[in-house]
């Protein structure tokens, strides 16, 4: 195919695009539309902190849309237009799951409606951005995989006789690496952040469980990236000498720490803590970001 | 390429459907924000008209409590106590009750309800907010 101008993507096309949006939002975020925590959250949160966790979560849909979204070949505009979508989409699903579930009904005001629809619709909309780009089949001709335009053609063609490490050390694979690993951490991290149960951890354990756990963490990292033949390690990971593994994995490591602050801050855990007890909460929120930094990069990736 | 997005009406609609509920929700928080942020929160107990449930038992009569929190934050553990007075009681008061609401979020309402041995007068009854914690 080598027309030059694509056309319009078929309705059938998007419904089924969709669907396939409703069907990633529900399956990454029930966990929290069922969780008490969350609703709670809606009930306290304050207004600015509902307004930085909407602007945080644009920012990780553009990102996440940019490197591994269904179109992440289009324009600035179209990864825009395609983040908006997902988060209407998402802050809809919520509000008629939240509903469903009796958490708001029609005597519910304002305030708590929308807090609680923000905070799960984030959650859902990220979910609705992954199962959009992930979930779909490879049947040709469904519109979306559109990727048969000239100039990406020849980009494809051209992409891939180079070595690996000449397209892996620039600057926008580290950029995109990056993003997908904090989308991973918070994507699967978001399911227990919220929870008591990081602070009752936090609180319960020992500095020496502490440095096991810090140890635990940085371990994982290192077992997705470099020795378990990951699906798509090969692909998306710098093999190429001591140097490159060492930065994967603290930069790895560094990312989790920052999502499960990022996360922690976000539901309210840091609010009138100790810096020790904050750190100790990070730790404990440390290990399933840095699965999701490692594992849900590497399962994140473009398909 | 000079070409716009490629959209059907379909996913314009979604789009425009998603950027208003954005704005909305956005101006809403602003707003919000701007409004409440500073204000603690103000709770205030009202009661209901007493009601027996059985008719043939009218030692149990239930009072309707409703706390409203019209203040920038949500209360949590907000107790309540009511108290049935009567003056020619020696010590001033019958019945003691206490309740607990999880939360009163800001501009908005709770309801529960206390059961009484007596039945009270409208003047009998004294409802106060005994304290709340800040979730």
């Amino acid at each position: 195919m080598s027309e030059h101008v694509l056309p319009r993507p078929s309705l059938a096309g998007s419904v089924r695009e969709y669907a396939r949006g409703v069907a990633g939002g529900l399956l990454f975020s029930l966990p929290l539309l069922y969780t008490m925590e969350m609703w709670e959250m809606g009930l306290v949160a304050e207004p600015t902190r509902l307004l930085v966790g909407l602007g945080v979560g644009f920012l990780l849909l553009l990102g996440y849309n940019r490197y591994a979204g269904l179109r992440c070949d289009a324009s600035f505009t179209e990864v825009v237009i395609d983040s908006i979508e997902e988060l209407g989409l998402g802050l809809v699903l919520a509000a008629a799951i939240l509903w469903l579930l009796g958490s708001i009904d029609g005597d519910t005001r304002m305030p708590e409606i929308v807090g609680k629809v923000v905070i799960e619709g984030l959650v859902v909309a990220i979910g609705v951005s992954v199962g959009t780009a992930q979930l779909g089949g490879e049947s040709p001709g469904v519109v979306g995989d559109g990727n048969d335009n000239d100039d990406d053609k020849n980009k494809y063609v051209e992409r891939r006789p180079m070595s690996l490490s000449e397209t892996l050390h620039g600057p926008s694979w580290f950029a995109a690496q990056l993003t997908l690993a904090t989308c991973g951490a918070v994507l699967i991290a978001a399911n227990v952040a919220p929870t008591e149960e990081i602070q009752d951890i936090a609180r319960g354990i020992s500095e020496v469980q502490q440095i096991g756990l810090t140890v635990l963490t940085l371990a994982i990292g290192a077992l997705v990236l470099y020795s378990s033949d990951f699906r798509g390690s090969r692909d998306h990971v710098l093999f190429d000498g001591r140097a490159d593994v060492a930065l994967g994995i603290l930069t790895t490591y560094l990312v989790s720490m920052f999502a499960a602050a990022a996360l922690l801050w976000f539901f309210g855990r840091f609010d009138d803590n100790g810096l020790a007890f904050c750190l100790a909460e990070t730790i404990v929120l440390g290990l399933p970001t840095a699965i999701g930094a490692s594992a849900g990069r590497l399962l994140l990736q473009q398909k | 390429m000079t070409k716009g997005p490629r959209k059907n009406w379909l996913e314009w609609t979604v789009f425009a459907a998603g950027l208003l509920l954005l704005t909305a929700t956005v101006g809403y928080l602003g707003w919000q924000a701007l409004v409440y942020a500073h204000q603690p929160a103000a709770l205030e107990v009202t009661l209901g008209e007493p009601w027996t449930p059985d008719a043939d038992d009218p030692s149990r009569v239930v009072v309707p409590v409703i706390v409203r929190n019209d203040g920038g934050h949500t209360a949590a553990d907000v107790k309540i106590e009511v108290s049935l007075v009567r003056a020619d009681e020696t010590d001033g008061s019958v019945e003691r009750r206490e309740l607990i609401f999880d939360f009163v979020p800001h501009m908005s309402s709770r309801a529960g309800a206390l059961t009484f041995e007596h039945r009270p007068a409208r003047d009998e009854l004294r409802a106060q907010v005994i304290g709340y914690l800040e979730p």
